[in-house]
């Protein structure tokens, strides 16, 4: 099992946000100790070292903090100093984040609070306790999570780009596994097409 | 033409060689947009980061702008289509009917699937191609120029179809609330519409929603309302008059975000009243922390003697629950604080002050079936929210409520003192009920916003301050031919010094005035006999010692030390509801004002800090 932890100021937020079954499930979890779900990570979080946010975050997997506790504690720079250096995955919710976005390879998540309390959230923690890998991209885009890659390698291939980096290109093949060597923008096209029917716009 | 590049390192190569190729009109800026940092915690959100940064970007100068669907890593948020809405709906940089063109292997099917900007894509000057090579891109070009249409103004239908379609943009999640999107539009439009004078606008807190795309929409949308535009010179000012000294509370979980500095200017600065604000809205307490510590607020010695709280009704998370808009109820933590406000003293005045868009049914339904919430006699203001679509006229009746609100609870502050009286005075008397529920029905009916104006509650107010000072006096003091006493001990001679004026109407003799001389009277100031009265004269008598509003006189001046003119209110009450006790007419002079400023605040007061001491 995986271990999901959640840092939110405002306890009441994911009430809001969920519907009912969905926050029913969410405590399901908490009481099964898939996810724990705090305030803040100490009582005086402001005086938090690196070190000490290793020690308190080391039995979770995934952490999932509002930005605006971060702010508050001023926790920011230590803060992307840790992700930096940890193969942890984070999401980074907020309710201003207009575009969602993912950084260090894909584990890390900055996202709009009102995507990050939907039932795909229930999803993910339900792959975590089954000892399913975490994937912020199939957090966010679910069964479609190959469509951006797809999208995007297609659009660098347009440009003649290819991806300048060749460790980012064998990440993305190995991501979306293609059956062939031979990755064209036809063979692309093919792809997304298939893939596109299965997206659902939220 | 000047055309303008913007890209993310992620254009074809052949798109930055155009300018060799391209002739002398032809000029090509290129901007390299770099919007989020490696760093998730401290990346700027990506409307801050676009309108921050291309603000100085003087976009009015280029003819066309060039760019990729997308800016960011994560492909399918299809930044570039939000880049394109920010020009089109940022009034300040002026290129609302800029063409632009997208580049990229993406189909406008696909981008529709996948985004809800997708549909700017079907609106004016909004081209797309998949080409690449140089020439075909110089001749789209050429063609664009040619064939874009110039100039759309945002009064035009274009502009208009243009904003139907973008109502797909959805708000942010902290602002999916009603409440907060009003609260943030709101304070934004009050800044803009009032004049502010030699202090300049208020200082506002530092906000992000003024930037974002949601907001900018909602702002391009009220304006196609404000035909023509508001100026300078026809704003106004933003004074509540007659409220100079006057303390006020300001009880609000956004105060923070821009309320407590605007309504600190028009109160304060504008007006000379004082305002202070309930800074007790930590987002993580409970809904039970959070109304203790907000009563312990009001509660405190310090925040006493306050003239008018101004109270938002939903002060917490708890109170956006999935019947939000449905319903105004007793639940909600605004209306637990204006309980408790009341029950401190049902005088204190309240004014509702939310973003509640129900607010004016509740008040319509503020009968008996709401009476669990007692909130009788209170005021009401709505903050404006976008979805009104409101001009700049229409914003003003809004402010309009507000300060009719509060200069109506500035004006009744004084029903606080009143209870508190009423209340020592009843502890006094402990088993006289019928006395009391004549002066709390005044006081309810004094405080309503409508009904006091209107006839049939004037008269009831009246009669039931009429009645107080009567079955007071009646029962207290008795009076012989030549004396007063109060409980068996005398309190004054009153024989001879007293004349009444009085008119024979019909076959009543009413009292019209009074006249008093501690000396006494000489005989020759009264006629002998009211008998002797045709019916309309009137004439000085001495009093009968018989007739009721002879004790009630005498006790009022002897006892109770009220001046004559004072007493004459009193007679001048008792005359006119004799009137429309009899007649049925309506109590012309009586007005609202006199019975709170002549009767209430000096005879009724008066008798009971006499008789409480």
């Amino acid at each position: 099992m995986y271990k999901v932890l959640i840092v939110d100021d405002r306890l009441e937020r994911k009430k809001a946000l969920l519907d009912e079954d969905s926050f029913k499930s969410l405590k399901e979890f908490e009481r099964d100790g898939v996810i724990v779900i705090t305030s803040s990570l100490d009582d005086n979080a402001s005086l938090l070292t690196k070190e000490r946010i290793k020690e308190i975050l080391e039995p979770y997997r995934v952490i999932a903090i509002h930005r605006s506790w971060l702010l508050q504690n001023n926790l920011i720079n230590i803060f992307e100093e840790f992700i930096k250096d940890s193969d942890k995955f984070f999401i980074i919710f907020s309710g201003g984040t207009t575009t969602n976005g993912f950084s260090n390879n894909f584990r890390s998540l900055s996202i709009n609070a009102g995507k990050f309390y939907t039932s795909k959230l229930l999803d993910f923690i339900s792959d975590c306790e089954n000892d399913i890998e975490p994937s912020l991209l199939r957090f966010l885009y679910g069964d479609s999570w190959r469509l951006p890659l797809l999208l995007e390698y297609r659009h660098l291939l347009w440009c003649d780009q290819g991806l300048n980096n060749p460790e980012k290109e064998e990440q993305l093949r190995a991501l979306f596994m293609p059956d062939t060597e031979d990755v064209s923008i036809e063979y692309l096209n093919k792809q997304i097409e298939k893939e596109k029917f299965s997206y659902i716009l939220l | 033409m000047n055309v303008l590049i913007l890209h993310n390192n992620n254009l074809p190569e052949s798109i930055f060689g155009l300018d060799q190729l391209a002739n002398k009109d032809t000029q090509l800026f290129e901007i390299d947009i770099k919007p989020l940092s490696e760093r998730p915690t401290d990346r700027k959100d990506f409307d801050v980061f676009v309108s921050e940064s291309m603000s100085s970007l003087e976009l009015k100068r280029y003819n066309l702008i060039v760019m990729p669907f997308n800016f960011t890593e994560t492909y399918m948020e299809y930044t570039g289509l939000r880049v394109a809405a920010h020009i089109r709906l940022t009034k300040e940089w002026d290129a609302q009917s800029c063409p632009i063109l997208f580049l990229g292997r993406d189909s406008i099917e696909e981008i529709t699937r996948f985004s809800s900007l997708g549909e700017i894509l079907n609106t004016f000057n909004i081209f797309c191609s998949q080409k690449k090579d140089q020439e075909s891109l110089l001749n789209i070009f050429k063609w664009i120029d040619k064939n874009s249409y110039k100039n759309v103004s945002t009064e035009s239908p274009l502009f208009h179809s243009f904003l139907d379609r973008m109502q797909m943009i959805p708000a942010p999640s902290n602002y999916a609330t009603h409440h907060s999107v009003a609260n943030e539009w709101a304070i934004m439009r009050w800044c803009e519409i009032f004049n502010w004078g030699r202090l300049g606008k208020p200082e506002m807190p530092e906000s992000d929603f003024p930037n974002m795309l949601y907001f900018k929409y909602l702002k391009a949308k009220a304006g196609v309302r404000e035909q023509p535009p508001k100026r300078d010179k026809n704003k106004r000012n933003a004074l509540i008059p007659n409220i100079k000294g006057r303390k006020i509370m300001l009880i609000d979980d956004e105060h923070n975000k821009g309320w407590y500095a605007l309504l600190k200017r028009i109160i304060e600065d504008e007006s000379g009243a004082i305002l202070i604000k309930c800074e007790e809205f930590d987002k993580s307490k409970t809904k039970e922390v959070l109304k203790k510590d907000i009563q312990k607020f009001i509660s405190d010695p310090e925040n006493k003697d306050i003239d008018c709280y101004i109270v938002d009704l939903r002060l917490h998370d708890d109170d956006f629950n999935s019947n939000y808009d449905n319903t105004i109820n007793s639940e909600l933590t605004g209306i637990q604080i204006i309980n408790f406000i009341k029950g401190l003293n049902p005088g204190n005045q309240v004014v509702y002050f939310t973003a509640s868009n129900k607010i004016w049914n509740f008040k319509k339904n503020d009968d008996d079936s709401n009476k669990t919430l007692k909130i009788i006699g209170d005021n009401f203001a709505i903050k404006e929210s976008p979805e009104q679509n409101l001009t700049t006229q229409e914003s003003y009746k809004y402010f309009d409520q507000l300060v009719s609100a509060i200069q109506h609870a500035c004006k009744m502050h004084n029903l606080k003192i009143n209870y508190s009286k009423i209340v020592e005075f009843k502890e006094k008397c402990k088993n006289d009920e019928i006395r009391f529920s004549k002066i709390d029905l005044y006081n309810r009916l004094i405080a309503l916003n409508d009904g006091i104006r209107s006839g049939d509650l004037v008269d009831s107010a009246a009669l039931s301050l009429s009645s107080f000072i009567e079955s007071h006096i009646e029962e207290v003091f008795e009076l012989s031919n030549d004396s007063l006493s109060k409980n068996g001990e005398q309190k004054g001679y009153w024989h001879n010094k007293f004349k009444f004026n009085v008119k024979k109407e019909g076959k009543h003799f009413n009292v019209l005035s009074m006249d008093y001389s501690k000396d006494g009277l000489r005989a020759k100031d009264c006629s002998p006999s009211r008998i002797l009265l045709n019916d309309g004269e009137s004439d000085w008598f001495y009093p009968n010692p018989q007739s009721p509003i002879t004790k009630i006189v005498v006790a009022l001046k002897l006892y109770y030390d009220f001046s004559n003119d004072t007493i004459n209110d009193y007679i001048q009450l008792k005359s006119e509801r004799n009137k429309n006790i009899a007649h049925g007419s309506e109590l012309s002079s009586i007005t609202v004002e006199f019975l709170q400023n002549k009767i209430f605040n000096i005879i009724v007061i008066g008798i009971l800090n006499k008789d409480i001491q």
